[in-house]
């Protein structure tokens, strides 16, 4: 790893390299994943992560996964996303760290949360 | 850099190559040139070699002494400049001892590089020389301006930490009478060096205030206390030393933890540094980026995890360890085990060693290990709150251990790796854990200033200090400090006559 794969600037490269366009809107990166599987599957759904918690990316994973209001889960503890129209939910993940491709491994990570979305 | 005290570090792979390098066979000089990145402290900078930039061929010769191209200069700037680091020159004086002083060539070689370093790196150039004799380093720092400043000591960082000390900016503390004892365990020289370190202590409950007691009485001049809470009733069967007043009035625990220290501490003159921090605030993480070693006392995620880059990026090693007890659901205890484990390159970090999960982190920087609603809503388990006051001392022991094997090295072995002690059994096991390979904490060695960013805003720290300033404002607690105060006062005038005259 070199510091140039590190931090926020770090979080977007790794999700350009994986063929994702970030845009970053209220300290928020929003970026789409194809979800596949659940009520979401074969559509593009878009996500995101607040800059805030990826200070020490990939060391540190960020814990809130951002998603519009519609996306609904039969149970989260959620709390107000900084977009309007938004909300984050707490997800945790186990194992971080083993992925030689951190952005991959999350991306993997938003994919699964989606997929159990109603 | 400029007057602020300044150090050198590297890890025992880089001494090695280096040695491999500048201290050749035939006994002539030699010379290459490395980056460096900086690490900036709240008192003292250090330099942190990264990369070796050996000569290529043609760019150096040795002739006794050894010369080296201005290209090849220019080559490793370009190397610093892309990488956004500084860089160091190095050289060897085959046949020194101790800490090398510099000849009136070698100032003028290191000067005469010294503007051109500063202005395409925007750092200063560092000079380093190798004494072949004892392989002691030494180093300064030039100035654009051809000023040097010269480093207060240069550590390597390996199973042993071994640090060359500049006598003339950190002087070998006197031996004193209390601790004729402790030096005729491992001699004049050892004490001399070891007593020289700046040692942290974070988190100064039952394991770290008894650390800290060790460490003063062994005679280590400069002992760091970093801790934010206070002190309560509930501490007092574990803070051994805390009375109830200092419950009673509120006192913070690095101010009780300084009274003790100062009583346990034999040095001569005892330097007591209180920090009424986090490590996780940018001022906590700034002072303790000051010290040669820390210990990490601490239980938390987030604490664990700032402590565990500044083992990689900083080359600061943690010696951390922890307690485990495990009772039976109805009464009694199944098991208890302790684990002890100093974090430097070359040895699994808490993470890889299974101590630390990095997705707890957000989570205890958001206060939300504490917050029962959160806790219930998730299926989260609160943390385990066990602790027998018995069985502290044995994480103590380990922990202590650990250290005299880094800093001394009995029979040339250094820290051990990862111990943990069974005590259901009465079996010690050294525990093999790799590191992993894309490990983000170990992957960022020698980083300095560009460690992942994890310190922020700590709101438990600034309520409990806020709930302190608050509390002593009370007309009982001011009376109370104020009687206290001045018993202590004339406790510390006998202890003071006491040394003097033994």
């Amino acid at each position: 790893m070199n510091d140039s794969e590190a931090g926020v600037e770090g979080f977007l490269t790794g999700l350009r390299q994986c063929g994702i366009d970030p845009d970053v809107r209220q300290g928020v990166v929003v970026f789409p994943i194809d979800a596949v599987d659940g009520a979401y599957a074969g559509r593009l759904v878009e996500t995101g992560v607040s800059t805030d918690e990826l200070g020490a990316w990939p060391a540190i994973p960020p814990h809130w996964v951002h998603l519009p209001a519609e996306v609904q889960f039969a149970r989260s503890n959620t709390q107000a996303s900084d977009i309007s129209g938004w909300t984050k939910h707490s997800r945790g993940m186990t194992g971080w760290g083993d992925a030689e491709n951190p952005s991959q491994a999350y991306l993997a990570h938003v994919r699964g949360i989606v997929g159990e979305a109603a | 850099m400029n007057s602020r005290p300044l150090s050198v570090a590297m890890t025992g792979t880089t001494a090695a190559r280096l040695r491999d390098h500048l201290l050749r066979p035939d006994g002539q000089e030699d010379v290459c040139l490395a980056t460096y990145r900086r690490s900036r402290g709240g008192q003292r900078d250090t330099v942190l070699l990264s990369e070796l930039i050996l000569p290529a061929a043609g760019e150096r010769s040795v002739h006794g002494n050894a010369s080296f191209t201005g290209d090849y200069v220019m080559r490793a700037t370009e190397i610093a400049q892309g990488a956004e680091a500084g860089l160091a020159l190095l050289h060897s004086h085959p046949g020194g001892h101790g800490w090398q002083r510099m000849s009136r060539p070698d100032a003028g070689a290191e000067q005469s590089f010294a503007y051109l370093v500063n202005e395409l790196t925007g750092l200063p150039l560092v000079g380093m020389t190798l004494a072949g004799g004892d392989e002691m380093w030494s180093a300064r720092s030039w100035s654009a301006s051809g000023q040097e400043t010269w480093a207060e000591s240069v550590r390597v960082l390996d199973a042993h930490l071994e640090v060359s000390w500049n006598d003339a900016c950190r002087p070998v503390p006197p031996a004193r009478p209390s601790q004729l004892r402790t030096i005729s365990g491992w001699g004049d020289r050892v004490q001399g060096d070891i007593t020289r370190l700046r040692v942290l202590v974070v988190g100064l409950g039952s394991v770290g205030l008894e650390v800290a007691l060790r460490l003063a009485a062994t005679g280590i001049e400069t002992v760091g206390l970093m801790d934010f809470d206070t002190v309560e009733v509930a501490n007092l069967d574990r803070l051994i030393g805390a009375t109830p007043i200092d419950a009673w009035l509120g006192r913070s625990k690095v101010e009780v933890a300084r009274r003790l220290v100062l009583e346990a501490a034999t040095a001569a003159a005892p330097h007591v540094e209180v920090h009424d921090l986090s490590v996780c605030e940018p001022a906590g993480l700034a002072a303790a980026l000051n010290y040669d070693v820390i210990f990490s006392c601490v239980d938390r995620p987030w604490a664990r995890a700032v402590l565990n880059t500044v083992a990689y990026s900083d080359l600061i090693p943690v010696i951390d360890g922890g307690i485990h007890i495990d009772p039976f659901p109805d009464h009694g205890m199944r098991n208890a085990t302790w684990r002890s484990h100093v974090m430097r390159p070359g040895r699994p970090c808490l993470v890889c060693n299974g101590q630390l999960d990095p997705a707890a982190v957000p989570l205890d920087r958001e206060g939300l290990l504490d917050d029962p609603v959160y806790i219930g809503q998730s299926d989260l388990e609160a943390p385990a709150r066990q602790n027998v006051a018995a069985l502290s001392v044995s994480v103590v022991a380990a922990l202590l251990a650990q250290f005299v094997s880094l800093v001394v090295a009995p029979g040339g072995a250094g820290e051990p790796g990862p111990l943990q002690y069974v005590l259901s059994t009465h079996t010690q096991e050294q525990l093999a854990r790799p590191s992993r390979e894309n490990c983000a904490f170990e992957n960022a060695e020698a980083f300095g200033d560009r460690r992942p960013a994890l310190t922020g805003t700590h709101r438990v720290a600034d309520s409990l200090r806020t709930g302190r300033a608050e509390r002593a404002r009370r007309v009982y607690v001011r009376l109370g400090n104020q009687m206290d105060k001045a018993l202590l006062a004339l406790r510390g005038w006998l202890i003071k006559i006491a040394r003097a005259r033994s």
